[in-house]
C-alpha cells in the first residue's frame, strides 16, 4: 500500500497531513503553539485536528491518576483534550480542543501535568489506583472534621482538578447579550436543522437556527462517502444556506451553542462572535449571549457516538470511530498510520473505507457481534480486510501513545474471554459501541425520555415545552430518515403557530446502508483476574473506571443518582456525553435489572461550560447598577462634598472644609443648623400623589394613626405596618384637598412602598375610589432648618406669609418663592423651625443657588445625611431600617401615641392584638447616655448587666444609632434592649469587641435635646 | 428680592456632554440619540370610558384615549400613550402641561387623577438603522420592525431601568424614563451602539 502521507521537512508542512482533502484552507497556513512548541496548521482546523496533524497525541493528564491521554473525539464531547488557552489576561482554562478554532498566534497549554505533560509527578497515584476506588475521598478524609477545609481540601483541589483561570482577573474582552423573538427556533444545524429551516423558512415564520460549530452542515461535513442530489454534501449544504440566506426572516447563527433550555421556550445561545479571531474588533463583543424566546422549537442536536469500553480505552491513540472519519474527510488529517477497528454496529466500516481511502493501514476489524454480516462487512472482506467476529479488544498498551491492542475472542452473552489473545501492532483505534441521541436540551425542559431497545438509547418521548426533535437526536440515525424527519418537524412546528407550511423536499441522497444497531452487550470482556488488569474507563474526565462502578453497586448504591455521586461518573465539565449510557449498562447488567428500570440521571444546563464574562455582560463597572443623583448633584460635588449610598441614590454626606475632618465637618454642620440655618437636599425622598373620593379612607387604612379629619393644609406624621404589625415606613402625609394628598416615604423605601400600596388597593381594596401616582421625581426639595429659616425665606422672596399664625408648624403652602412655584412645607425632622421647599426639579439647581446665595448673610451652612442622622438623634427622632429591622413595632419604639385605638382597622392591627406583641421582654427603644461623655458606643455594639460574666454573656440588646452631639457636648445613642421602657435610669454595659474597657451607660429617654420643642418656632 | 422667573431650568439629560463614535466597517450608519430637552408630560388616571375627560382631551390635547392597550394617539407634536388600563401618558411641548391639567381639572368628569410629571420623565429620541438592535441588547421586547411597529408603546427595562418606549418611526424610537436613571439609560444605550457607530445630541 502506497503511502500518502507528506514527507516530514522540519515543522511543516505537518507530518500527518493529507496531500489533499478536507474543508480546510491550505492557501492559508496559521501559526501556533502548545506547551511552547510552535507548530503550524491551516485556517479551517481545530486545535485537535492541527495537533494530531503534527503527530501530537499526549495532550493533557487526567483528573485523579494523571494517566497520559489524547484526543478522544472531534467535537462537544471531548473529555480529555481540555486547553488552557491565550495569554494574560485572556487565559481561559478547560476548553476542548476539539472545539477551539485555530487562529494565527494562538497559544495553548496542556493541563493538569507537573512538571510537564511527559514527565508527570502525580502519575504515580496510578500506581496506587488500588487506593484510589470508587468513593475514596469520602472513605479516607473522614476524620479529623477540622482537617476538611484546611488541609484536604486545598491537597485534594491541587492534586486534582482541572485548568487554572488567569492570574490577572480583569478579563480585558467585552461581552454583550441581546434578546430576541422567534417563531421558530432550530437547535443545530446537521442534515436535519437544514431541513427543518427550509420547511419553517418557506412558510415565513421567523426562524433562527444556531450551530456550535464554525460551518453549518453537522456530520454531513465529515462523511466522505455521502451525495445528496448527485454531488458531495458540502455543495447541497452550500446551496441550502444560499436559499436561507436569502430569505429574510431566517437567521443563521453559525458558532452559537444553544446552551439552556428553560420554562416557556426561553432559551439561551451562547454566540462566539470573536474566538476564531486572532483579534476581536474593538467594537465587537467577543462572545454575546442571545435570550431567545422562541414560540415553536426544533431540537436537532444529533447523537454522540459512545466509547467501547476495554482495559486502557483511554490511551492516547484510542479514538471515536467517527472522529477518526471526521478527522480525515473534515480536516485532511490522519490520525494513525496502522489501525484496528472496534465496533458493536456497522457505522465503524464507513471509517474503515475513509481511513484506507487515506493510506491508513486497518490492521483489524474486531467486531463484537456474534455474527456480523451486512453489505459493510461483506464490502470489508471483499477487500480482503480482517474482520473478527465475536472477538473485543481485552486491552491497548503503550506507555505515552498506543501500541498494540490484545484481542480475543469472547461470548457477547456472558463477556467470558473463550480463545487465547492475539497481540495487533497499532497506533490507531477507532472504536464504536453505537450512538447516543443528545436530549440534553429537550431533558433541561422537563420533557420525558424513553429507552429504544433497538438502538439501545435514550430517545425523546413526551415533551413539556412547545418542542419537537428530529433526526439523530431523535433516534434517527439514517440519513434520509434523518432528513425526512427534520423537514418534517420544521413544517409541524410553524403550522401549529399558524403558517402554512409543508415539508422540504429533502435531497436524492447516495450513502451507504449502514445497520446503526448495536449489540446490546454492557460486560468488559477481560482474561484478568477481578481487580486486576488495565483500568477500563467510563468517565474519561473523571477517571471513573468500569470497576469502580461494579464497586459502588456491590457496595448498595442502587440508585443511579447515588452511584452518579459516589463515584463522580458523569459530574465532570463533559456532564457524561460519552459516559453515561456505559455507565447505565454497567449498573444494570450489576443489578440485574434493564437500563429503563435503572434509570437515568438529570441533564441539567449549560450544555457545555459557558463564560461566566457572557453571563455578565455589560452588567459591570459603571454599568453595574444605575447611580441617581439629584439635580442639585452638580453643587455638591463643587461643594466638595463626600457623598454615601443610600439605595441607588447618591446623597451628600457632609461637606468638608479646609480640610476638616469628617467629625469636624459633621460636628460643624450639626451646630450651624441649630445656631443659625442649615439646608438639606431631600430630594430622594419618596413622594406619592393620592388622589380620590376615598383618599382619606385609604390613608386611614395604610396608616396606624386617624387621617379621615385632617384639614386641607395640613399635614401629619403617619406610621405604616407591614401585615405582620411591624413598622415598615414612616413620613409626612400632606392633606392638599379634599380629596387630594401627597404622601413622603423614605427613600430607600419609595418603590416598595408605591408597590405595597398598589397592591392593596387592587387586590383588597378594589371598592376605594383612589388614584396613586409616583411623583418623587418630579419635585427637588430643599429643607431649609435652623433659626434663620424664616428670614432666609422672606429675603429671597415669598409669596406667602411664613408667621405662626398664617403658616403654623404642620402645615403646607402652594406659594412663589423668588417667583418660582412652589410648595412649601412646615415640617421638621431636626427640631427646628423647619421648611422642606418643593420645586419642579427642572429649577432644584436654581432654587437652591439662590438660597445659598441669600443664605450666606445668616449663617446658611449646606449639611449632609450624617448631620442630618445626628440632628434627628438629638430629638430622639427614628430612622426606620436603622432603629428598626422588620421586627419593630410602633409600641416596642414607645410610639403607642401613634397607635390609633379607635379605628376599625388598618394593616398590621389584627397582628398588634397578638399577645406576644405584649410580652414585657420584647426589645423596646431606649436612649443611652454613657458615663464618660466622650465615649461614643459603637452601633451593633451589645448591652449587658454585667460585664465580668462569664461568656457566653446575657446580651439585652443594641445599639442602633449612636453619635457625638456636638450641641449637648456629649455621646447619645438609641438602642433596642429587652424590657428596656422599664429600665430607664438603670446602668448597663457595653463589652468592646477588642478587648479594650466596657462603655458604661445610663438608660434614658429617647429625646435629648429641647425636650419641650421650644425650637420648633424658631 | 431675587426674581428666577426666567430662569428656564435644566432637563434631565443637562450637563450630558455631546459625543460620538464612528460607525465600524459593516455598520449601516450610526444612531443618533438626542435628548428632547424640556418636555411636558402629564400622568392621567381615569377610565377609558369617561366620556368627559375624552372630549376635555379632544380639545385641549387634539386626540382622544387609546383604548387599545400598547398604543399611543397623535395629535401634532402631542400624543397620548397607553400605559395602562387606567393609565395614560400625554406628551406636550414645553410649558403646555398647566393648560393642559386645567383642562382636565372638570368636577364633572369623577374619579380622575392628573399630574403633570414633566420633570420626573427625562426624554431621548434613537434614529437610525441599528435603533432596535441596540435595544434589543438590554430590553427583553420584541423590537421586530414587524411587531414593534410604529404607533406601538410598551413599558419594559431597559437592562436595570423601567422605561417607556414609543415606536415614531420604522427606525425611531422615544425611550421615556425616570429623570434621575436618563445618565444611566445614555450610558448604558452609547455603549450598546458602539457595534454600530453613534451619536448623542443633547438639547
Amino acid at each position: 500500500m502506497k503511502t500518502r502521507f507528506m514527507k516530514k521537512s522540519g515543522t511543516k508542512p505537518a507530518a500527518m497531513r493529507l496531500p489533499e482533502g478536507g474543508r480546510i484552507n491550505r492557501g492559508k497556513p496559521v501559526q501556533f503553539t502548545f506547551d511552547g512548541t510552535s507548530y503550524q496548521g491551516f485556517e479551517g482546523d481545530t486545535l485537535a485536528s492541527a495537533l494530531l496533524a503534527n503527530s501530537v497525541y499526549l495532550v493533557g493528564r487526567s483528573f485523579k491518576y494523571h494517566r497520559p491521554r489524547g484526543i478522544l473525539s472531534a467535537g462537544a464531547e471531548e473529555p480529555n483534550a481540555l486547553i488552557r488557552l491565550g495569554k494574560g489576561a485572556r487565559i481561559e482554562p478547560n476548553l476542548r480542543a476539539t472545539q477551539i478554532e485555530l487562529y494565527d498566534g494562538l497559544t495553548s497549554e496542556s493541563q493538569n501535568r507537573w512538571p510537564s505533560l511527559n514527565l508527570d509527578v502525580g502519575a504515580i497515584n496510578s500506581l496506587f489506583h488500588r487506593f484510589f476506588p470508587a468513593g475514596f475521598y469520602y472513605k479516607t478524609f473522614m476524620w479529623p472534621a477540622s482537617f476538611w477545609k484546611s488541609v484536604y481540601e486545598p491537597v485534594i483541589r491541587n492534586a486534582a482538578g482541572l485548568g487554572k483561570a488567569a492570574d490577572d482577573h480583569n478579563d480585558p474582552d467585552r461581552y454583550e447579550k441581546t434578546h430576541q423573538h422567534c417563531d421558530v427556533l432550530i437547535a443545530g444545524g446537521g442534515a436535519a436543522g437544514l431541513m427543518a429551516a427550509l420547511s419553517a423558512g418557506a412558510s415565513g415564520a421567523r426562524v433562527i437556527l444556531a450551530d456550535e460549530q464554525n460551518e453549518f452542515g453537522g456530520w454531513l461535513l465529515s462523511e466522505g462517502d455521502t451525495t445528496l442530489d448527485g454531488e458531495a454534501s458540502p455543495a447541497w449544504i452550500a446551496a441550502t444556506l444560499a436559499r436561507l440566506e436569502a430569505m429574510e426572516n431566517v437567521t443563521l447563527l453559525p458558532r452559537t451553542t444553544v446552551f439552556a433550555y428553560m420554562d416557556h421556550n426561553y432559551i439561551t445561545l451562547m454566540e462566539r462572535v470573536g474566538d476564531h479571531m486572532a483579534e476581536c474588533p474593538a467594537h465587537l463583543p467577543r462572545q454575546r449571549l442571545w435570550k431567545i424566546r422562541a414560540r415553536e422549537v426544533v431540537l436537532a442536536q444529533g447523537c454522540h457516538e459512545r466509547p467501547v469500553v476495554f482495559g486502557g480505552n483511554d490511551l492516547p491513540g484510542v479514538m471515536l470511530s467517527g472522529a477518526v472519519r471526521s478527522y480525515i474527510n473534515r480536516y485532511g488529517v490522519a490520525p494513525g498510520r496502522r489501525a484496528v477497528v472496534i465496533t458493536n454496529n456497522d457505522d465503524a466500516y464507513r471509517t474503515v473505507f475513509a481511513m484506507i481511502e487515506a493510506g491508513i493501514h486497518v490492521a483489524a476489524i474486531v467486531d463484537m457481534r456474534p455474527a456480523a454480516a451486512g453489505p459493510l462487512v461483506a464490502e470489508a472482506m471483499r477487500m480482503g480486510l480482517s474482520v473478527h467476529s465475536s472477538h473485543a479488544v481485552l486491552a491497548a498498551e503503550g506507555t505515552r501513545h498506543l501500541g498494540y491492542a490484545k484481542i480475543a475472542r469472547y461470548n457477547p452473552k456472558t463477556g467470558d474471554v473463550t480463545g487465547d489473545p492475539f497481540y495487533i501492532d497499532c497506533d490507531l483505534i477507532a472504536m464504536s459501541a453505537g450512538f447516543t441521541p443528545l436530549v440534553n436540551l429537550h431533558s433541561q425542559a422537563r420533557g420525558k425520555l424513553e429507552w429504544d431497545e433497538e438502538f439501545c438509547c435514550f430517545k425523546p418521548s413526551t415533551y413539556h415545552e412547545a418542542a419537537q426533535s428530529a433526526g439523530a437526536g431523535n433516534g434517527a440515525f439514517d440519513l434520509a430518515t434523518a432528513m425526512a424527519e427534520g423537514a418534517k418537524a420544521g413544517a409541524e412546528a410553524a403550522s401549529r403557530i399558524g403558517f402554512e407550511a409543508s415539508p422540504a423536499q429533502a435531497p436524492a441522497i447516495d450513502a451507504p446502508v449502514a445497520d446503526f444497531r448495536p449489540l446490546n452487550f454492557w460486560g468488559v470482556p477481560s482474561d484478568a483476574a477481578p481487580g486486576s488488569g488495565p483500568k477500563a474507563f467510563i468517565d474519561y474526565q473523571n477517571d471513573v473506571t468500569a470497576s469502580d462502578i461494579k464497586l459502588a453497586v456491590r457496595e448498595g448504591y442502587q440508585s443511579v443518582e447515588h452511584v452518579k455521586r459516589y463515584t463522580t461518573n458523569g459530574m465532570a465539565t463533559d456532564q457524561g456525553k460519552t459516559s453515561n449510557i456505559n455507565a447505565l449498562g454497567i449498573i444494570s447488567g450489576e443489578l440485574g435489572a434493564t437500563i429503563p428500570e435503572v434509570g437515568t440521571t438529570t441533564f441539567r444546563l449549560p450544555y457545555t461550560p459557558t463564560s461566566l464574562g457572557a453571563i455578565a455582560g455589560r452588567d459591570i463597572k459603571g454599568l453595574f447598577d444605575p447611580v441617581r443623583l439629584t439635580r442639585m448633584d452638580p453643587w455638591h460635588r463643587e461643594a466638595g462634598a463626600k457623598f454615601e449610598h443610600v439605595g441607588q441614590w447618591m446623597r451628600a454626606w457632609y461637606y468638608p472644609q479646609d480640610g476638616e475632618t469628617m467629625e469636624e465637618a459633621v460636628n460643624r454642620e450639626v451646630r450651624r443648623a441649630r445656631t443659625h440655618a442649615g439646608i438639606l437636599d431631600a430630594s430622594t425622598l419618596g413622594k406619592i400623589d393620592i388622589r380620590g373620593r376615598d383618599a382619606a379612607e385609604f390613608l386611614n387604612r395604610v396608616y396606624t394613626n386617624a387621617w379621615l379629619k385632617l384639614p386641607v393644609g395640613r399635614c401629619r406624621y403617619g406610621l405604616m405596618l407591614k401585615d405582620d404589625g411591624m413598622v415598615m415606613d414612616d413620613g409626612v402625609t400632606t392633606r392638599l384637598g379634599e380629596n387630594h394628598f401627597h404622601m413622603t416615604t423614605t427613600t430607600g423605601g419609595a418603590a416598595g412602598v408605591m408597590a405595597w400600596l398598589e397592591e392593596w388597593k387592587q387586590t383588597e381594596w378594589p371598592e376605594l375610589e383612589v388614584y396613586l401616582t409616583s411623583v418623587t421625581e418630579q419635585w427637588s426639595v430643599a429643607t431649609v432648618s435652623g433659626p434663620n429659616a424664616r428670614i432666609i425665606l422672606e429675603k429671597l422672596g415669598c409669596s406667602v406669609s411664613l408667621r405662626d399664625d398664617s403658616f403654623p408648624f404642620m402645615s403646607c403652602k402652594e406659594a412663589r418663592l423668588a417667583g418660582l412655584p412652589v410648595r412649601i412645607f412646615r415640617i421638621s425632622f431636626t427640631g427646628e423651625l423647619s421648611f422642606e421647599i418643593n420645586i419642579p426639579s427642572r429649577l432644584g439647581m436654581a432654587l437652591w443657588k439662590n438660597l445659598m446665595q441669600v443664605g450666606s448673610e445668616y449663617g446658611l451652612t449646606p449639611y449632609g445625611t450624617e448631620a442630618m442622622h445626628v440632628l434627628r438623634a438629638e430629638k430622639g427622632f427614628i430612622i426606620v431600617g436603622q432603629e428598626t429591622d422588620g421586627s419593630v413595632t410602633p409600641h416596642d419604639l414607645g410610639m403607642d401615641w401613634i397607635v390609633s385605638s379607635k379605628k376599625p382597622d388598618f394593616i398590621g392591627k389584627r397582628a398588634l392584638e397578638r399577645a406576644s406583641m405584649a410580652l414585657k421582654d420584647r426589645k423596646q427603644l431606649v436612649g443611652l447616655v454613657t458615663e464618660n461623655p466622650m465615649d461614643v458606643i459603637p452601633e451593633g455594639a451589645h448591652a449587658v448587666l454585667d460585664p465580668n460574666q462569664p461568656m457566653p454573656m446575657e446580651m439585652l440588646g443594641q445599639v442602633t444609632s449612636s453619635y457625638f452631639s456636638p450641641n449637648l457636648n456629649q455621646s447619645i445613642a438609641m438602642a433596642m434592649l429587652k424590657g428596656g421602657h422599664a429600665m430607664k435610669g438603670e446602668t448597663v454595659w457595653f463589652p468592646m469587641i477588642d478587648g479594650s474597657e466596657p462603655i458604661k451607660a445610663t438608660i434614658t429617654d429617647t429625646v435629648f435635646y429641647d425636650p419641650k420643642g421650644e425650637k420648633l418656632n424658631g | 428680592m431675587a426674581s428666577l422667573q426666567n430662569v428656564h431650568g435644566a432637563s434631565a439629560l443637562h450637563g450630558i456632554a455631546a459625543a460620538s463614535s464612528p460607525p465600524p466597517q459593516g455598520s449601516r450608519g450610526a444612531v443618533v440619540m438626542r435628548d428632547t430637552g424640556l418636555l411636558d408630560k402629564i400622568n392621567l388616571r381615569c377610565d377609558a370610558g369617561n366620556t368627559v375627560i375624552n372630549e376635555a382631551l379632544s380639545r385641549v390635547v387634539g386626540t382622544r384615549l387609546p383604548a387599545e392597550p400598547n398604543r399611543f394617539h397623535v395629535s401634532g407634536n402631542r400624543r397620548i400613550a397607553w400605559l395602562g388600563p387606567d393609565e395614560w401618558i400625554i406628551l406636550a411641548e414645553n410649558g403646555s402641561a398647566d393648560t393642559i391639567t386645567a383642562g382636565l381639572d372638570l368636577p364633572e368628569a369623577g374619579h380622575v387623577a392628573v399630574n403633570n410629571v414633566s420633570d420626573a420623565l427625562g426624554s431621548i429620541i434613537l434614529e437610525g438603522e441599528h435603533t432596535r438592535d441596540a435595544l434589543a441588547k438590554h430590553c427583553a421586547l420584541d423590537f421586530h420592525p414587524t411587531v414593534f411597529t410604529p404607533g406601538i408603546v410598551q413599558q419594559s427595562l431597559l437592562s436595570h431601568a423601567g422605561v417607556t418606549i414609543m415606536c415614531l418611526d420604522d427606525n425611531a424610537f422615544q425611550i421615556i424614563g425616570r429623570s434621575s436613571f436618563m445618565p444611566y439609560i445614555v450610558a448604558l444605550l452609547k455603549d450598546a451602539m458602539i457595534e454600530y457607530g453613534y451619536e448623542f445630541q443633547p438639547a
